[in-house]
């Protein structure tokens, strides 16, 4: 099934969609028509869960805003998956609080869907090769939750500190990043190879999964997140 | 005089497995009683079996008494009030009962010492506040204020406040107050029935007391009534801005989208900077319009996206006051954004804003064809001196970086901000 048309290139990514809007599915699968090989379609959680099981996509393509739990729900199903695939979120929303969730619970990249076709192919190939795709956006994002240490640290043990924190570099890497430059610039620029890069934005990805809440919450309570989010949640 | 807890009784069928035993609990209760009224000095016997009655029914009951209260909180009041009721009137009983009964001086002492003072004294205060918890209950849901909380949304469009119904639990609990206050009346009464004096101020006293009791909650929920329309105020100012902002933006713009349809680089555009300005609206950046350098970089975006139809992925962290310094930012930054519009050849510009109280750095960066810096023409080379000119005349830095192939960026820097990239 893998796209056997032109032997020369590298294999064709298998993708699956899963969003509630059928149009949207409908637009996604045309973009991708000649780049990507859209193996399977869901609109719902568990269905997405069936459809990845069956297809063995190389990546999902996945909207946060789902029923039945959202793309956070397909997330934690895919735990339990044998070769967990990739998985891109997408979503209208390009808010903090289903940013970081998303990120948090092991999606490899995040973007919105307003994302022209050539970048949601690119996207899509980094997070095939296993690599973190972060948009100058989402890398704004993560470096405005790891500069709020800088201005108020509380005292915390060492061997926290280097989850809670950036290195120079990683803090390079990503403003380089947020100001659009593409891996293979930022390694031009800081004088190291493309794939150091890469390692980089790895890196933060990782913390940006492992480190304590706390970080992101304060931040998103600097943002007036954290009310919103309490008192839309509770279903007493 | 049943079993104590009748009020919760459920149901109340045969059938009913907790109907049974609760007859079984209420039966030897019952039991106890009437040994102890046929011959007294079976005293002990006769507490046991009516122990073990109120343990069976007390057992049952308990968790569907629970869930019964929690569903109607005045039903608590209520079965106390009967238990303690119950109470007097076996204890009434027995009490004559074991005035005969001259072996047992302890339990006498006890019964008579309990009819004639201490229950009287019990049930007054329970009534009082069982009378006073029915009332707030009644205001509590009269009011409106017992309503679930819904979703902030759901209580922006919740109806009215909620139609009034018959308040019989106010009535109940007036009637309970009014009670106590016979009581007491009748038990100070032999005391106070002497001289007319005592008389005057016993009245005078029961009529404050009823005036607090009675009042006390009724001030209570004037104030929540006063506080609760303070919030349906605001609700409704929220409402106005929501529709006035939805009116003033979605529709406009959903309006010239369908005048334009026939321009989809229109429709494009208009959606793109619909979504822009909804999307910061929605995060609360926009409430502060036009007073922040943020706010106006914003404007700045949209201004040269609509006029030089391009995309600008916009990104900002933080956010100042603007000045004097800020304002010759805003405007280095559109030049700087018209020069990557030009020769961006329909790639999306990315800006990037640090704006920090400390200093402000914005990148304008263009994925284009790029330009050796050393051969630009002289139109070009104006167009960065007017960039570069001006943060300079602000106090500021501008440098543009570029090399064939490589795309255009142009960072504008503020105050103190270092020139190296974000190492800090």
């Amino acid at each position: 099934m893998t796209g056997a048309a032109d032997g020369s290139g590298p294999p064709r990514v298998r993708v699956v969609v899963v969003d509630d809007h059928h149009l949207f599915r409908a637009g996604v699968r045309a973009e991708l028509l000649d780049h990507c090989d859209v193996v399977g379609e869901a609109d719902a959680p568990a269905s997405a869960v069936a459809a990845i099981a069956e297809a063995r996509p190389d990546v999902v393509l996945l909207d946060v805003h789902l029923p039945d739990g959202g793309g956070l729900a397909v997330l934690r199903a895919l735990d339990a998956i044998e070769q967990r695939p990739a998985v891109l979120a997408l979503s209208v929303s390009d808010a903090a609080e289903d940013v970081v969730p998303m990120i948090r619970a092991g999606a490899l990249g995040y973007v919105t869907k307003t994302i022209g076709t050539a970048e949601l192919v690119a996207a899509i190939k980094r997070v095939a090769a296993g690599d973190a795709y972060f948009s100058p956006r989402l890398a704004a994002f993560v470096l405005q939750a790891f500069s709020a240490p800088e201005e108020a640290a509380p005292p915390r043990d060492a061997g926290d500190e280097a989850l809670q924190t950036l290195t120079p570099r990683e803090r390079e890497v990503l403003h380089h990043l947020a100001r659009g430059y593409s891996y293979k610039r930022i390694g031009v620029r800081l004088d190291i190879s493309a794939r150091t890069v890469e390692s980089h934005v790895g890196a933060v990805l990782r913390k940006l999964q492992l480190t304590s809440r706390h970080e992101v919450s304060r931040w998103a309570a600097s943002r007036g997140l954290i009310d919103e989010d309490d008192s839309a949640e509770p279903d007493r | 005089m049943s079993a104590a807890p009748l009020p919760v009784q459920p149901g109340g069928r045969l059938a009913d497995p907790l109907w049974k035993a609760t007859a079984v609990g209420g039966g030897a209760q019952l039991a106890g009683l009437a040994i102890a009224l046929e011959d007294s000095s079976h005293a002990v016997l006769a507490v046991s079996v009516a122990v073990v009655g109120v343990v069976i029914a007390a057992f049952v009951l308990a968790p569907q008494a629970a869930s019964a209260v929690h569903r109607h909180p005045a039903l608590l009041v209520i079965a106390a009030f009967m238990l303690l009721a119950l109470l007097w009137v076996v204890f009434g009983l027995t009490g004559m009962g074991a005035a005969h009964a001259s072996d047992l001086p302890g339990i006498h002492a006890f019964l008579s010492l309990a009819r004639a003072g201490l229950l009287p004294l019990l049930l007054m205060p329970l009534a009082a506040v069982g009378g006073l918890v029915l009332i707030a209950d009644a205001l509590r849901v009269q009011l409106g204020l017992a309503r679930r909380r819904g979703a902030p949304w759901q209580q922006l469009t919740a109806g009215g406040p909620a139609r009034p119904t018959v308040p019989w639990r106010a009535v109940a609990g007036v009637l309970l107050i009014g009670w106590s206050a016979v009581l007491a009346i009748g038990m100070a009464g032999p005391y106070a029935g002497s001289n007319p004096l005592g008389q005057v101020l016993l009245l005078v006293l029961v009529a404050g007391a009823a005036a607090v009791v009675i009042g006390t909650p009724l001030l209570i929920a004037s104030l929540t009534r006063a506080d609760r329309e303070q919030t349906q105020d605001a609700h409704d100012d929220v409402r106005q801005r929501f529709a006035a902002h939805l009116h003033d933006s979605v529709l406009q713009t959903l309006a010239l989208v369908q005048r334009q349809a026939h321009d989809p680089a229109a429709v494009a555009r208009l959606a793109r900077r619909q979504e822009h300005a909804l999307r910061a609206w929605m995060a609360g950046e926009t409430e502060l319009v036009g007073d922040t350098l943020g706010a106006a970089l914003r404007d700045v975006v949209a201004e040269v996206e609509d006029e030089q139809a391009i995309t600008v992925e916009l990104t900002s962290i933080g956010d100042r006051p603007i000045d004097p310094a800020g304002e010759a930012l805003v405007a280095a930054a559109r030049e700087a954004l018209r020069n990557a519009a030009r020769h961006a050849g329909g790639a999306p510009v990315v800006v990037f804003a640090e704006l920090k109280p400390a200093g402000v750095e914005v990148f304008v960066r263009d994925e284009g064809a790029g330009f050796d810096l050393a051969t630009v023409p002289t139109e070009r080379r104006g167009i960065r001196d007017a960039i570069v000119g001006r943060m300079a005349a602000a106090g500021g830095s501008a440098t543009v970086e570029s090399a064939p192939g490589e795309g255009t960026e142009v960072a504008l820097r503020l105050g103190p901000a270092e020139p190296a990239a974000g190492a800090r």
